[in-house]
């Protein structure tokens, strides 16, 4: 499950980015953790109270940072979001942003096995 | 593009830069700061916008990678506000917005000012290429900048010698001097041409005012060394000095005034400079007149010459004591030599016993003093402003106010009437002369300072003893000649006092050619018609 979820090489490019220091990418990975279902449940808190601005910023974050530490479906799934704000279609923002949270836990689970296995360790 | 000539090297791997990075993602941040550091660059974050630009204010930096998307101000706002900052202008910045998800973005971005954009995975390769290229650009604008900056100090410069006044010392330019490429070498060669005319000038201005200055101290010394024989000539037809001396004083008087008046320059006078004449008229109107009465019915005629000529030496000591002039061995050696030659003249014409046993000699070094006392105060306490002919006036009016109820109370006053007619005339005449000769002294004193003023107590000696020839069929020594030459060695070694710390250029390279036709159109027309 975990390799169709996570894109190694896109980790790979930022562990290369960052001066190959697995400590760091730990880190990131962490931060990314910890910050990835607060961005999902903004996006949805934004889309309940109707404020697509805030909206469109979440999403805007989440998919750069799922991006980043290659979580791809969350970042094109946020990126759909992005563009659906930027067009001012707050139906199918709504509609996008209720599967985000869930496709964001799992690529969270990955990740984080990924991060147990030691990644950029070997 | 159109670069100067000489460029500034660029380093091929642009090192220790100092970057600020905008995002509102701490992630990103995160990654940014480590992704910079791994380059080897100082590296900044901001979270926001407006933490950016407080940042861009308080510090300097070589580049800004910069999120577009952020709330608050964003990315778009922080480039238009650094585009209007002369400050901010040239600083690159790289836009974190990919062309693939979001080319509108990176468009807008790079239509706003920013120099490039990170696209949508990007490697340390990457980075450092676009980051390294945005850092040489502004390090050849910041070179180029400085570059253009040295150009317009050098421009300054050359404008204000050419617009006239100018000392090469005063242009600073030596730091432009000392960077070694072509614009250094051009300061260089500005700044030795600069060296060259001031020294040029200075060198002319020098020898000018030699001769001008030679020809005020034989022209006084001529001019005083009449008054003796006139006096004698005088006293021939019944005068007595005192009496003489108060109508010569309102002579010059009326005579300099007159003159002043005519030509619009009569002066106000405040405390200070009424001071100075009063002190003035007191020195040379009645001190010197006092002591000359006095000392020559005591002291032989010769020797009191010889003793007048000391005034040289003691109008130097003055000078250098009070520091008002320059007072180098030349100038003493110029004023002895002179000294010298009026000396040999006198002793031949001594009767031998004039030096011994006289009391009054000692008397008689008062008048050098009043006289190198006058030459002081002349040259250091005179109020520059008021015109030189009223002056004089003012003085030799005052002096004859004072001379005035010693007169009378001496009994010594003149009455002039039809039947010493040609007293009058000598008597007007004399104050002519006295007038002029205060004059030209005065004027000598301002052009060429008081020590070199004081040699024309020798070329009055000298011309005292032509004058006693031509007027009164007096005998004159071969030996005058020579004392002539002595005294013109003497000039040439003293040297006018002279504060030539900048120079005056009288053209202008920027006039002239401004005075062309400008249009290019008009001018073959010029041409024709002249042709």
């Amino acid at each position: 499950m975990s390799t169709e979820l996570i894109d190694k090489a896109a980790l790979t490019r930022l562990l290369t980015l960052i001066g190959d220091d697995p400590d760091d990418l730990d880190e990131l990975i962490d931060d990314y953790l910890e910050a990835a279902p607060n961005l999902a449940r903004a996006i949805l808190d934004a889309a309940e109270g109707g404020d697509i601005d805030a909206m469109r910023i979440a999403a805007h974050t989440l998919k750069s940072n799922a991006r980043d530490l290659g979580a791809t479906r969350v970042s094109e799934q946020a990126g759909a979001i992005e563009t659906a704000c930027k067009n001012g279609d707050v139906e199918a923002a709504t509609v996008l942003a209720s599967e985000i949270e869930a496709e964001a836990v799992a690529a969270n689970e990955a990740l984080s096995r990924l991060k147990d296995e030691g990644f950029g360790r070997a | 593009m159109d670069a100067p000539d000489k460029k500034p090297s660029i380093p091929a791997e642009p090192s220790l830069a100092t970057i600020l990075v905008v995002d509102d993602s701490s992630l990103n941040r995160k990654k940014m700061r480590l992704a910079v550091k791994k380059l080897g660059h100082g590296v900044d974050v901001a979270e926001d916008g407006e933490a950016a630009l407080t940042a861009l204010h308080d510090k300097s930096y070589d580049a800004v990678l910069l999120d577009i998307v952020m709330p608050g101000i964003d990315g778009f706002d922080v480039l238009r506000t650094m585009k209007a900052d002369d400050h901010l202008r040239d600083v690159p910045v790289i836009v974190i917005s990919s062309l693939d998800d979001d080319s509108e973005s990176v468009v807008k971005a790079i239509e706003l000012g920013a120099e490039d954009f990170l696209p949508k995975a990007f490697d340390p390769v990457l980075l450092k290429a676009r980051l390294g290229a945005s850092l040489n650009k502004k390090r050849f604008r910041d070179q180029e900048r400085e570059y253009f900056r040295r150009v317009d100090r050098l421009t300054q410069a050359a404008e204000v010698v050419e617009s006239g006044e100018f000392n090469p010392a005063d242009l600073e330019l030596d730091d432009l001097i000392n960077r070694n490429d072509a614009l250094g070498r051009l300061a260089a060669v500005f700044r030795g041409m600069a060296d060259e005319i001031f020294d040029r000038e200075k060198r002319l201005r020098r020898s000018i005012q030699l001769l001008q200055g030679s020809l005020l101290v034989i022209a006084v010394g001529v001019v005083w060394g009449l008054t003796p024989s006139l006096a004698r000539l005088a006293s021939g037809l019944g005068s007595n000095p005192m009496g003489l001396a108060l109508w010569v004083n309102i002579i010059a008087a009326a005579f300099c005034l007159s003159i002043a008046a005519y030509r619009g320059k009569l002066p106000k006078l405040g405390w200070t400079e009424f001071r100075f004449f009063l002190a003035w008229a007191l020195v040379a109107g009645i001190m010197q007149r006092l002591t000359t009465f006095w000392v020559t019915q005591h002291v032989e005629a010769t020797v009191l010459s010889l003793i007048v000529t000391l005034k040289g030496l003691m109008v130097f000591a003055f000078a250098a004591a009070m520091n008002v002039e320059k007072a180098s061995p030349r100038r003493l050696l110029g004023l002895l030599v002179g000294l010298s030659g009026v000396a040999i003249v006198l002793m031949t014409r001594l009767d031998g016993n004039g030096l011994t046993g006289n009391l009054w000699l000692i008397v008689a070094l008062l008048l050098p003093l009043l006289f190198a006392i006058e030459a002081i105060l002349m040259a250091a306490k005179r109020p520059e402003h008021i015109d030189m002919f009223a002056s004089v006036g003012i003085m030799m009016l005052l002096s004859a106010i004072m001379l005035a109820p010693m007169v009378i109370y001496s009994d010594n006053l003149i009455v002039l009437s039809a039947e010493t007619a040609g007293l009058s005339a000598l008597i007007l005449l004399m104050g002519i002369v006295g007038a002029s000769s205060v004059f030209l002294a005065f004027h000598l004193v301002a052009k060429a300072g008081a020590v070199f003023a004081s040699q024309s107590a020798y070329a009055m000696t000298i011309a005292g003893i032509v004058w006693g020839m031509l007027l009164l069929n007096e005998e004159l020594s071969a030996v005058a000649w020579g004392a002539v030459i002595m005294i013109l060695i003497g000039l040439y070694l003293v040297e006018p006092d002279t504060s030539d710390e900048k120079i005056v250029l009288k053209r202008s390279f920027v006039r002239s050619r401004k005075d062309r036709p400008t249009s290019s159109g008009s001018a073959p027309q010029t041409q024709s018609t002249e042709t």
